[in-house]
């Protein structure tokens, strides 16, 4: 059975219109055209419906503003009890859809495949660069420490700052100066952020 | 009305269903074999350097260890490549004049780094750590295979994740003595039982974590590598 409504939907799609529809021979349940004119037509209706039934609900009376609490409250009324069936009208409309579908189908088929292409690159030729005379406290590939200071309104923020080969990498309170036990250091961390985004 | 096709036709239509499958699956096992290829790897692509340093003159002629030059492999992810003034410990005095020695000269004159290529190059979303191997006893030349004889370095083996995994898998095959690393000449080990069990007794020595029979464990743990 499912297959059977597999291929009624794909003849729906191609034969249908071509030699069935033209022919006359049988009527398709559906032409796509007429389709297409209601589905939009649809869209159109559901959402502007909607909106319009909201917005003209009446504004504050005496008894104060209407609220809702749930959607439930809301769809008392008709229109949007259609609109919550049917949950997502377009793709609900888009799957048959002869054109949109196969156009769907296309654009994913080639984004896969370029995709794919992709990771077929081989990597450039990279570039190893090492110092004239190495620093001695540094070990390339590894961070260097420092302890230092920020001033923060004319007052010495103690930081912990983390270096890679040269550049900061990590700015932070320093976490053993007293003052920035917890706020402290949460503080001078943030302003070390726009330190560093200066 | 005569018929196109003869009757035998159909053996050949039929046979043309397996010799399908038969192409596909020589198709797969190309693309295979082209992925763990040298064009695809880099594998004994030997590269165009700035200066003809080689190898083979100063490890194995001179005997130099590696650790002079690469310092931090012991305590480093990355090995490090020598600065220019290591070079010009020695250079100062042995083949100062040389001409092919210019760019190294001319780089400590100027403070302007010397520029090589890289040969071993993982793709950066893989994490590797040269201290750890050391300090477990895997050696250079496991990786990097017989350094002291390449007049220019090339990679001698594929890097690709599988090639990881062959010894994060069973590392007993692999590791060796600690004082044995930086030796050019040890030989990997077969597959007698006897070497075997000293492989063993090594990984347990070291404490590496190989995991159970269904590789769960940190050396074949996906955030090991990728992380
Ligand atoms: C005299 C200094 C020196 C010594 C000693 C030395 N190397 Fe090197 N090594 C270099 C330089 C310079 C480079 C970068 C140029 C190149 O790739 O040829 C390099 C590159 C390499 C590379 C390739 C790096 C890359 O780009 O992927 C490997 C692998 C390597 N060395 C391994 C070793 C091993 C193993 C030893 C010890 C047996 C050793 N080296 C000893 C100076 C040295
Ligand atoms: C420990 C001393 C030492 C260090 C360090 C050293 N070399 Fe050498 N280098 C030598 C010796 C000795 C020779 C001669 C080798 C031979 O011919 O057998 C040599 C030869 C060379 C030559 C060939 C010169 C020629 O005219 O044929 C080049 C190029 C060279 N070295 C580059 C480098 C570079 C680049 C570095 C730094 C990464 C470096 N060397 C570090 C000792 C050293
Ligand atoms: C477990 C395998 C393995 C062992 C053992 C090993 N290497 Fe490497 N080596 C690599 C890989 C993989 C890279 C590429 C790293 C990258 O691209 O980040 C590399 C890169 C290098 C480089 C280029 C610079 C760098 O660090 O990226 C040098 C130099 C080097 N190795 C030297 C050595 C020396 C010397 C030893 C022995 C003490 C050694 N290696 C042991 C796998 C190994
Ligand atoms: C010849 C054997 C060998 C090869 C090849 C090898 N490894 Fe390893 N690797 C080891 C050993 C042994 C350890 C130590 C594990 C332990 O201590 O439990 C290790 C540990 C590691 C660790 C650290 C694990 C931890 O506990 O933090 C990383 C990361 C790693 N390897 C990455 C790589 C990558 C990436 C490659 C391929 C480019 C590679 N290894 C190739 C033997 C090898
Ligand atoms: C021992 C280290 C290691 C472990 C453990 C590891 N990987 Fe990898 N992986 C690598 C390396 C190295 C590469 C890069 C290979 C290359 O250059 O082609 C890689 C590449 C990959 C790629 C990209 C392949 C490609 O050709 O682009 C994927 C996907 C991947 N790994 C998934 C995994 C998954 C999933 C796991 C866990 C089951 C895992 N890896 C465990 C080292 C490892």
């Amino acid at each position: 059975m499912r297959f059977a409504g597999i291929f009624a939907r794909k003849a729906r799609c191609s034969l249908a219109k071509k030699f069935v529809g033209d022919a006359g021979k049988a009527k398709p349940f559906r032409t796509s055209g007429g389709k297409a004119a209601h589905m939009d037509n649809d869209r159109h209706i559901n959402f502007k419906l909607l909106r319009d039934h909201i917005l003209s609900e009446p504004p504050a009376v005496a008894g104060g503003q209407k609220y809702w609490r749930h959607l439930d409250e809301l769809a008392d009324s008709p229109v949007f009890e259609e609109f919550v069936r049917r949950e997502f009208p377009h793709a609900a409309e888009e799957w048959n859809n002869p054109v949109e579908r196969r156009t769907f189908l296309k654009l994913m088929g080639a984004s896969l495949a370029l995709a794919g292409l992709s990771s077929c690159v081989i990597q450039p030729p990279e570039k190893v660069i090492p110092y004239v005379k190495q620093p001695e406290e540094e070990t390339p590939g590894q961070g260097l420490y420092f302890a230092t200071a920020f001033s923060l309104g004319g007052i010495a923020t103690p930081l912990l700052v983390r270096s890679n080969e040269g550049r900061p990498t990590k700015i932070e309170g320093n976490p053993y100066f007293f003052a920035s036990f917890d706020s402290g250091a949460l503080r001078s961390r943030s302003f070390a952020d726009t330190a560093l985004s200066r | 009305m005569p018929q196109i096709f003869r009757h035998s036709t159909n053996y050949l239509a039929r046979a043309t269903i397996f010799g399908a499958i038969f192409i596909l699956l020589a198709a797969l096992w190309v693309a295979a074999e082209i992925t763990r290829s040298g064009w695809n790897t880099g594998a004994y692509i030997e590269r165009q350097q700035p200066i003809q340093f080689s190898h083979k003159h100063h490890v194995g002629d001179d005997g130099i260890d590696c650790r002079y030059c690469h310092t931090t492999v012991e305590t480093s992810a990355s090995a490090g490549i020598p600065a220019t003034a290591v070079c010009m410990n020695c250079h100062k005095q042995i083949w100062a004049d040389s001409p092919y020695l210019e760019p190294v000269r001319a780089s400590f004159k100027t403070g302007k780094p010397l520029q090589w290529i890289r040969v071993h190059d993982l793709p950066d979303f893989a994490y590797f750590n040269h201290s750890i191997h050391v300090a477990k006893g895997v050696g250079c030349s496991t990786c990097h295979g017989r350094v002291d004889q390449m007049p220019v370095v090339s990679q001698t083996n594929s890097l690709q994740m599988e090639w990881c995994l062959e010894c994060h898998r069973a590392p007993e095959k692999f590791v060796r003595p600690r004082e044995k690393v930086f030796d050019m000449e040890w030989r990997q080990r077969n597959s007698s039982k006897q070497e075997i069990e000293e492989g063993q007794k090594l990984v347990k020595e070291y404490r590496i974590q190989v995991g159970g029979k269904n590789g769960t464990g940190v050396m074949t743990s996906c955030s090991t590598c990728h992380r």
